[in-house]
């Protein structure tokens, strides 16, 4: 019988983020267990700010992050969280002389899995983005799409219990895209997975929960459907498909709130 | 379940040889991918080729191990330089990679990754040394007869290489920025300069007995064949301060960038290592050890010197290391010695002395023993001529026109140098003064010279060795008027 994990591994309470003056995450209480969790929203949102957060890359000026049960300030449970993170930034760099193989390998071997649980598990990372006549390839021969599904792997290779992915579709052709999205709903079995895009249909056919962020707010939060829905019952929010008027009108909506 | 499976995990994840294995798989793919063994490969052909000519030029047929080691230490002017630069490049390149956020999530501690990059530059310091230090070893070991490299000094070398190389990689981790190469190489210079001036011989160590170049100085009369002496306090300083550059370049840049208080702790240690000696050093609170003070307590009393006879029955006995020159050296001394062999002060044993002395002043010790005295840059041309006239002629004596004649008129005859080969500028590194305090006007009184000789080649050999003979005590006091000739 399948075990399903229902804690709670993304709890966040309060958490707020300024850089500078610029105060760029306002007060925000989230909670997610084992699902996909689309993050939508226009540039400068607080998209990028909030994965960064939940990848334990930066410490919010306020509030208090629990990840995977555990308190993400405390040191000692910080590199534990870690072991189990999975992480695509959206400036992926890389290094352009290791070989696709070797860079997940590196990043195996960085997050602490154990040695001899490596070698297969790259292996399999890269099967998974389908990269495998590609993995004796070097980096910096690659194309970006190419680049993009090593980023991917690399994130992925330790069956991370949350996986972080900012943008992760940027550069994918269609028919990648849509194995993509059947890698993410794998993952969701087992892992609370976050997906920051601006494609609706991303989050339309891979997503069981979406967010909305506005001007560093969340301004939706419900399924996918809901949001579909919302867009059916507006008329006058922009945007071809009901996700975009529903996508749409809940940044209208936020933004009123917010003045 | 789920909470014996932390506590194991916690426990697995602290073991120091999963760490290990773990640190060394990340190290064999870092130093699969560096990326810049061709320049490295260039760096090591630039060292080896530098240090062929260095040991090349320097050294008469007999090549030393103390040549050697100093030449492959010294190298590390330049092949440190050069991974130095080499990888500030790669450490700022790294640092360009927008790759920080994808490390900082990881697991493994930033300064642990951090501190590949810097085994990486030590792994390549030491490779790069390696390949010159081995070339030249395996060269010199069909040559060098006797003794064994000098371990110490070759050690300096390897440690300020690798302090280089660390230094470089400091500064392209801190400043991820195109020109950090440049910077490196501002900074590995202006330690140089600092470092390398000559120092004086005598009084307390400065800033600038910290040098590798300081072992250039020392290695006639220190790093000797005759001598047990195989460092010098000078030397150990310079490991210090090359172990002291890496330690501090491996943990400030650490600190710096994470802001760990061990590691801010380890930077200030290491800082502290790096100013309290130096201090030490630069306020000169410590007496300095100089080739003066080594040399009388060391020499080595075992050595057995190689002789050999000659035709004018003139034994020349020289230091093993030698031992190649050893035939044509009795040829020579025989030669020159052939004409006026039996005669007052012309000795009939020629043996190597330790002691380096002023030309020209050496002493017989019996009146038949003469003592020559070799390094590397002597040729026996000039200094076997040198050794049997500082035994003919009497000690303290100047030189006249009687000396320049005989010395000439035998040099000629074997072969060798004489006082005219001085003059027209002929003269070797190591140039008695003797033979060439002969006034402004050489040519006039080279052609005086030269004529006096060939006149007396005009008679026959009984002829020249009855005149010697008869003005054997005039010639060597130098009394003797020239125009006497006959």
């Amino acid at each position: 019988m399948e075990v399903v994990n229902t804690a709670l591994n993304v709890d966040l309470r309060d958490v707020r983020h300024s850089f500078g003056r610029t105060e760029v995450l306002h007060h925000i209480d989230m909670t997610a267990s084992t699902g996909v969790t689309g993050l939508l929203g226009p540039n400068g949102a607080g998209k990028t700010t909030l994965l960064r957060i939940l990848a334990t890359v930066l410490k919010p000026k306020a509030g208090t992050v629990s990840l995977l049960g555990k308190d993400a300030r405390n040191r000692h449970d910080l590199r534990e969280i870690r072991r189990d993170i999975g992480y695509l930034p959206q400036q992926f760099g890389y290094y352009p002389n290791f070989t696709v193989f070797e860079f997940v390998e590196y990043f195996a071997l960085l997050k602490e899995m154990d040695p001899g649980m490596v070698r297969p598990a790259v292996v399999q990372a890269i099967e998974r983005v389908g990269l495998q006549s590609q993995a004796r390839t070097k980096m910096k021969t690659l194309s970006g799409g190419m680049v993009r599904r090593v980023g991917i792997a690399q994130a992925i290779v330790n069956e991370p219990a949350l996986l972080l992915l900012d943008e992760p579709t940027v550069g994918l052709d269609p028919e990648q895209r849509v194995l993509f999205r059947g890698l993410l709903r794998d993952m969701a079995d087992h892992s609370t997975v976050f997906v920051s895009t601006h494609l609706v249909e991303d989050v339309a056919t891979a997503c069981n929960h979406v967010v909305v962020m506005g001007d560093g707010r969340i301004v939706y939060r419900g399924t996918p459907d809901e949001l579909m829905t919302a867009g059916n019952e507006t008329t006058d929010a922009a945007g071809d498909s009901a996700m975009e008027r529903g996508y749409s009108a809940a940044l209208a909506s936020g933004r009123a709130v917010a003045s | 379940m789920n909470a014996t499976s932390i506590s194991f995990s916690r426990v697995s994840s602290g073991m120091i040889p999963s760490d290990l294995v773990r640190f060394g798989q990340l190290l064999l793919i870092t130093l699969r991918r560096f990326g810049l063994w061709i320049p490295v490969a260039i760096v090591a052909i630039v060292g080896i080729a530098w240090t062929h000519y260095g040991i090349g030029t320097t050294s008469t047929s007999v090549v030393l191990w103390s040549d050697i080691s100093i030449y492959i230490a010294i190298s590390s002017a330049i092949v440190g330089t050069g991974c130095g630069v080499l990888m500030s490049f790669y450490a700022a390149s790294r640092g360009r990679r927008n790759i920080d956020d994808l490390l900082d999530s990881a697991a493994m501690p930033g300064w642990k990754s951090d501190t590949l990059t810097f085994a990486l530059a030590a792994c390549v310091g030491v490779t790069v040394y390696s390949l010159v230090a081995g070339w030249n070893l395996l060269a010199a070991s069909r040559v060098v007869s006797w003794g064994a490299p000098y371990w110490v000094i070759l050690i300096a070398g390897l440690a300020t290489t690798v302090a280089y190389s660390m230094l470089g990689t400091a500064i392209g981790m801190i400043w991820p920025h195109r020109l950090a190469p440049f910077l490196t190489l501002i900074t590995v210079t202006l330690i140089f300069v600092a470092t390398a001036a000559q120092p004086g011989w005598h009084g307390n160590t400065t800033v600038r007995d910290l040098s590798l170049w300081n072992v250039l100085l020392d290695q006639q009369d220190v790093y000797s064949p005759w001598y047990a002496t195989r460092w010098t306090t000078n030397l150990l300083d310079c490991i210090w301060l090359a172990i002291a550059i890496s330690a501090v370049s491996a943990t400030v840049p650490l600190a710096w960038r994470h802001r760990e208080r061990s590691l801010l702790i380890a930077a200030g240690v290491g800082l502290l290592t790096l100013l309290i000696p130096f201090a030490i050093v630069a306020g000169g609170l410590r007496p300095k050890t100089n080739q003066w003070t080594n040399m009388e307590h060391s020499i080595l009393a075992d050595i057995e010197l190689v002789c050999s006879v000659g035709t004018a029955n003139v034994e020349v006995c020289l230091h093993p290391a030698w031992e190649s020159e050893l035939d044509r050296a009795t040829i020579m001394a025989n030669d020159f010695i052939t004409p006026v062999q039996g005669l007052t002060g012309v000795p009939t044993l020629i043996v190597q002395s330790p002691v380096r002395r002023g030309p020209g002043s050496g002493e017989a010790v019996d009146g038949m023993e003469a003592r020559i005295h070799l390094d590397r840059y002597s040729h026996l041309e000039f200094a076997i001529p040198d050794a049997i006239l500082s035994s003919i002629y009497p000690e303290g004596q100047s030189w006249t026109d009687a000396h320049n004649f005989l010395a000439q008129w035998l040099a000629e005859r074997s072969g060798t140098y004489g006082p005219m080969h001085y003059s027209m500028g002929e003269v070797g590194p190591e140039t008695p003064l003797s033979m060439t305090d002969i006034g402004e006007q050489h040519d006039s009184y080279d052609a005086r010279i030269q004529s006096l000789v060939d006149r007396f080649n005009t008679l026959t050999p009984q002829q020249q060795r009855a005149w010697l003979e008869a003005h054997w005590d005039q010639l060597r006091d130098g009394s003797i008027d020239l125009d006497q000739l006959p």
